[in-house]
């Protein structure tokens, strides 16, 4: 990947025209200058000439960015201020290092499979024994540290094995005709498990051999918002490795993030050299590879769907959840205002911003909320989980899923 | 240098989380949307005119520069401190306070975005005809001080024509109320006038009440291509001549028309030299009678093609080109110069002309469109600001383009303001009489020179620019 000195003539392009301002999110919410892309950009090119240093203000600012992309789609130079942010904070994180417990998130938990069962598992007792009910009536995590109250508020419902362990008693099909490796995201490990069979049963009704890979680990995202390019770039060339080996036709994924990630592993290490041009989404697959063959019940419901932006902007996959989502018998799709503005879910800057990140949202939440629909549909996990949280905010009794669930639901 | 216990009282005055001082802040709010900036000593985002009151007089007391600034999309570099001193940050300032449905009028707080205002009072079936290019950036504070334009501006007229009444607070901190609700008002002097378009440089605007015009019922678009530019200059001011004020009157030369095609195509043959893109609003009678007239003018110019958009989406995609314009010139050039002479709008086809001469001349590429129904000329001098030699050619053309502006009986700002960036060329426009009249004014308000010094015009004659 690119550092900050080689991204500087990047940071040039940009002619401060300002209609960056009219789609990011974080600005619309404060309206102050360093909100913005612009600002960015020339605070990134300051710090890589040198006149700026990395100082506690520097951070907080660079902290403060969803990297949803809307100002580089925005942008009538094209300027990438998303990967500039990213270069920043890698200068950021190798000056100043990691605090202690972000590293260790980054660097062990989130790579290992192990700590992430354990972790799940713990998670799922402490929903399922009524402690978080208890936690939540206690006020007690409140007393102790708010952010702390809003982290756990924010915390999705995990599953009660993981789909890696389920995975060992798991029979897949083989004799089909093409062969796909399915990227396992930690949230379809932990949290949403019935994605991850939904994804399965789907592409196995469509004619593939499913291939999984169970030692993949964490894509890489978190570890590149925070800087630590070092270990993004280990997790990349391991999963590269991993999943070239099953020797798929094809690699597909059901988190917008993660492939938006596995797409940009070739430019990350030598080793993915024609890697990314196989990586496909599992929406993109089934309806420009395969063409989407729903099966006969009806699932009847008006659908809203919300474009991620690692989706959306990042892979370019916009018209394919829709047309998944028209192909079901009994769905009607609706589309909400600003279909295409972030969540401001934003991996962990829910946890770390937490009120901005809920003014995000509830402008969200305000256009889903306008169609009235029966669910609302997103092809990223990350955004599921915000989205699920908004809407409880709003007393709102929708579910948010996965395009390809609903297909599953037709067989 | 501010000094510490200014800094302080600043903290007091405004609350400490909306005071910044660290140089990371400072350079934000460094920069416009021109190629210049220039750093403040501090950032105040104020709340209320009472908290501006009392930031100025201090500032008064001490010869601190303020700095007004709304969305930094200034053309002109009105927003750069050059002097450093106070920015006042005017994002939180961002109310609508009413829109008066009995008296059309709407008013709001200096930092609301301009197309914020423009949904809220269309929802209400009225319209705030006034739409520079950055209204989605930009606010109705710095519309009003850099007095904006549009393309709209052709029939509507631009934003002074809409400024009923202002709250204003002058250099030593006192609150003024200028002009009201009333349509009619001719007390006094016409200090609204005076306010808007002063480019900060006389108080800072704080509240702002706009008359509103009824919402048209209809409008309609024509697209016309021409085999030569001259034909296109001369349809826009046949156009005007018949009697017709459209709504819009573009115009586009061969050079951007090549540009946006490259960039996104949407289907401007290659081999024309001129376009111009009309768009009329009405009542649906109206609009229709109209369009059929400027279809006729246009063929009579010598039109190749002229194409009529059927219905809303046929108009946006005519308008597709242009909007891409502003892209396709980005994607082209590291450095894009957007000026704005304007001159009376008989004069358009020479201006044309010497536009051209010029980017012949000093071997430029100058791709030129414009608000050519209301004489306001774009060329936009594509560049690098790292090319000293072609930056010496850039600027000779810039002074020979105002020069012809002027001749012409034109001005050197339609829309832009004058800023930092045009401020050399004031005394070719006013004179040195001209220039005395209105520093006698600024010195008779602002003795301490706080106000957005060394915008407009130097305060001595001779002084190095």
């Amino acid at each position: 990947m690119k550092n900050l000195k080689e991204m500087r003539e990047e940071a040039q392009k940009c002619l401060r025209c300002g209609l960056c301002q009219v789609v990011c999110p974080l600005y619309n919410a404060l309206g102050s200058e360093p909100a913005v892309a612009r600002a960015k950009v020339r605070l990134a090119r300051e710090l890589a000439d040198g006149n700026l240093k990395v100082t506690p203000r520097m951070k907080k600012i660079m902290s403060l960015c969803l990297n949803c992309k809307a100002c580089v789609a925005n942008c009538p130079s094209q300027v990438h201020t998303d990967e500039l942010v990213l270069a920043a904070r890698a200068r950021i994180k190798d000056e100043d290092g990691l605090p202690f417990m972000l590293g260790a998130a980054l660097k062990q938990f989130l790579p290992s499979n192990n700590l992430q069962g354990a972790a799940a598992k713990a998670s799922y007792l402490y929903q399922q024994l009524g402690l978080q009910k208890a936690m939540r009536a206690s006020g007690l995590i409140k007393a102790v540290s708010p952010d702390l109250a809003n982290m756990e508020a924010v915390m999705p419902k995990f599953a009660p094995r993981t789909f890696r362990a389920e995975l060992e008693n798991m029979k897949l099909k083989r004799g089909g005709k093409i062969k796909v490796a399915y990227f396992l995201s930690c949230m379809t490990n932990m949290v949403n498990t019935g994605l991850g069979k939904a994804v399965v049963d789907v592409l196995e009704r469509h004619g593939c051999d499913v291939y999984i890979p169970a030692d993949v680990q964490c894509c890489g995202t978190p570890q590149l918002a925070y800087g630590d390019t070092e270990t993004a770039e280990a997790l990349a060339k391991n999963n590269a490795r991993l999943l070239a080996e099953t020797g798929a036709d094809y690699i597909v994924t059901d988190c917008g993030t993660c492939g938006d990630m596995l797409r940009k592993y070739e430019e990350l290490v030598p080793e993915a050299a024609g890697f990314s041009a196989k990586v496909l989404d599992i929406n993109e697959f089934l309806v420009d590879k395969l063409g989407v063959k729903p099966g006969d019940k009806p699932v009847n419901a008006v659908v809203t769907y919300h474009d991620s932006c690692h989706l959306n902007r990042g892979q370019k996959v916009n018209r394919q959840p829709r047309e998944l989502l028209k192909a079901i018998p009994g769905v009607t799709l609706k589309e909400m205002a600003e279909a295409d503005r972030c969540c401001g879910g934003a991996g962990s800057f829910a946890l770390t911003n937490y009120e901005l990140s809920m003014q995000v949202l509830d402008r969200k939440i305000n256009n889903i909320k306008a169609v009235n629909p029966d669910m609302v549909a997103a092809g990223c996990p990350a955004c599921k989980m915000q989205l699920e949280h908004g809407l409880e905010r709003h007393n709102m009794k929708i579910p948010v899923v996965h395009p390809v669930e609903l297909l599953a639901k037709t067989y | 240098m501010v000094p510490t216990p200014v800094i302080e009282q600043l903290r007091r005055i405004a609350g400490k989380e909306n005071v910044f001082t660290e140089p990371e802040d400072l350079t934000c709010y460094s920069y416009d949307s021109t190629h210049l900036s220039a750093l403040p000593e501090v950032v105040v985002a104020p709340l209320t005119t009472a908290e501006i009151s009392e930031i100025v007089k201090l500032a008064n007391a001490e010869r601190i520069p303020i700095i007004p600034r709304g969305g930094g999309t200034c053309l002109s570099g009105g927003t750069i401190p050059t002097e450093g001193g106070i920015v006042l940050a005017m994002h939180r300032m961002n109310r609508i306070i009413e829109i008066d449905q009995d008296n059309l009028t709407a008013t709001v707080q200096p930092g609301v975005i301009t197309a914020t205002l423009h949904q809220a009072v269309e929802k209400e079936g009225l319209f705030y005809p006034p739409d520079p290019q950055s209204m989605f950036m930009s606010t109705i504070g710095g519309n009003v001080a850099e007095n904006a334009g549009g393309p709209r501006g052709v029939k509507y007229g631009v934003t002074k024509d809409y400024v009923l009444g202002l709250e204003v607070v002058t250099a030593d901190g006192s609150v003024l109320r200028v002009g009201g609700k009333t349509i009619k008002n001719v007390s006094g002097y016409d200090l609204m006038r005076l306010f808007t378009g002063s480019e900060g440089t006389l108080g800072v605007i704080t509240e702002i009440t706009l008359r509103l015009v009824p919402l048209p019922e209809a409008k309609r678009t024509l697209l016309a291509l021409f085999d030569t530019l001259d034909d296109a200059a001369e349809a826009v001011s046949s156009i005007i001549k018949n009697r017709i004020i459209p709504t819009t009157l573009e115009m586009m030369d061969h050079k951007i028309m090549e540009l946006i095609e490259n960039f996104k195509p949407v289907g401007f043959p290659m081999d024309v030299e001129g376009a111009i893109l009309i768009e009329v609003d009405g009542s649906e009678n109206d609009v229709n009678t109209q369009i059929a007239r400027v279809a006729d003018i246009c063929t009579q110019c010598r039109s190749r093609e002229v194409k009529v958009a059927k219905d809303a989406a046929e108009a946006a995609q005519l308008w597709a080109g242009r909007r891409a314009a502003f892209g396709a010139l980005c994607a082209n050039s590291r450095t894009v110069f957007v000026e704005d002479a304007t001159v009376p709008r008989s004069k358009v086809p020479d201006m044309v002309k010497r536009i051209q001469e010029i980017a012949k001349k000093y071997e430029l590429s100058i791709p030129t469109l414009g608000h050519t129904g209301d004489g306001n000329m774009h060329p936009n001098i594509l560049t690098d600001e790292r090319n000293t030699e072609e930056m010496k050619r850039v600027e000779a053309a810039i002074d020979e383009m105002f020069e012809a502006a002027l001749a012409l009986g034109g001005t050197l700002s339609g829309e832009h303001g004058i800023g930092l960036i045009k401020r050399k060329y004031m005394p070719w426009q006013f004179g040195e009489e001209g220039l005395a009249f209105m520093r006698s004014i600024k010195r008779a308000v602002d003795p301490n020179n706080i106000l957005n010094p060394g915008k407009m015009f130097l305060m001595e004659k001779g002084e190095k620019q």
